[in-house]
């Protein structure tokens, strides 16, 4: 869990070796002088996103899979996100990536990828219960988060 | 915890924020009357010769809408996403105003002196129906 705000959960995940999970690496990566405009959209939609929980209906349904991106600006800083619930999401990494094709921009690619393993595995293990949605109480305020065993292997770790 | 992203959270300007949550406001909008003409992201992006892409980032409350992009999009869907008519300005016309008068100062030798700086129909000040008169 990379932070709660009252219902609402984001996610986010962290590779072996790496001092910073995605998300804080993806900030800490684009979070620069010339990007900080993008960034504060970023941070003030996820801020939204929590206030208002997550509408599917924002996401495409037939789009390149569970992955999809806020962007922001001219040069389309993005960040991958991925619709849990609605009320979680998970942030992954991001890139620059305007009219070129994923496969083009490795960077993007990348970051991409690693949430496509991330959702597939998560799927399969929402599926066979070793993940689960767990409700939890903060005074009067219920939420779910997600419990079990979340420790993954993707790709080539 | 602090996390890295209430740091930034924290230092975003006010009319970012807003503007993020207008942003928000127009595309629930836009998604509302989809969903109620049974039309979707695509259908809109092919009424505006537009990619889907496109209209997908629109929807996701980063994207700064300009007044000419709401405006055809109002054309495409037929109805109205930013309600900024002047029904309430005409309302107040139609309700009229209040209009109160100092009678003495106005009876002091000389009177007070209204002297127009500019011609009525020059002036930018909208005109009101007077409801009532209250002197005092």
């Amino acid at each position: 869990m990379y932070q709660r705000v009252g219902r609402f959960t984001l996610y986010s995940f962290h590779q072996n070796g790496r001092h910073e999970c995605e998300f804080d690496n993806f900030l800490s990566t684009y979070d620069t002088a010339e990007n900080t405009q993008n960034i504060n959209k970023m941070a003030a939609a996820l801020r939204e996103f929590a206030k208002r929980g997550v509408d599917r209906r924002r996401f495409r349904p037939k789009g390149e899979g569970p992955v999809d991106a806020l962007l922001a600006g001219p040069d389309n800083l993005r960040l991958y996100i991925i619709p849990c619930s609605a009320d979680s999401l998970i942030v992954g990494n991001g890139c620059f990536k305007n009219e070129a094709i994923l496969q083009n921009v490795p960077e993007c690619k990348k970051a991409w990828d690693l949430m496509m393993e991330l959702d597939k595995a998560l799927k399969g293990r929402l599926l066979d219960k070793s993940i689960y949605w767990e409700e939890n109480w903060d005074g009067n305020l219920s939420y779910c988060e997600l419990a079990g065993d979340l420790y993954f292997e993707l790709g080539n770790c | 915890m602090t996390t890295k992203l209430d740091l930034i959270y924290e230092r975003v300007p006010a009319h970012t924020k807003l503007m993020v949550s207008k942003s928000f406001d127009i595309s629930e909008r836009i998604l509302d009357i989809l969903e109620e003409k049974g039309w979707t992201q695509k259908d809109l992006a092919e009424k505006l010769s537009k990619k889907e892409s496109e209209i997908s980032k629109w929807m996701k409350g980063t994207h700064n809408f300009t007044l000419e992009t709401i405006s055809k999009i109002e054309i495409a869907l037929g109805q109205t996403i930013l309600d900024t008519s002047n029904s309430r300005k005409q309302e107040d016309v139609e309700n009229g105003i209040m209009v109160f008068k100092n009678v003495r100062a106005d009876s002091l030798i000389g009177g007070n002196k209204h002297i127009p700086i500019i011609s009525v129909d020059d002036s930018p000040i909208i005109l009101y129906k007077m409801k009532k008169e209250i002197n005092f």
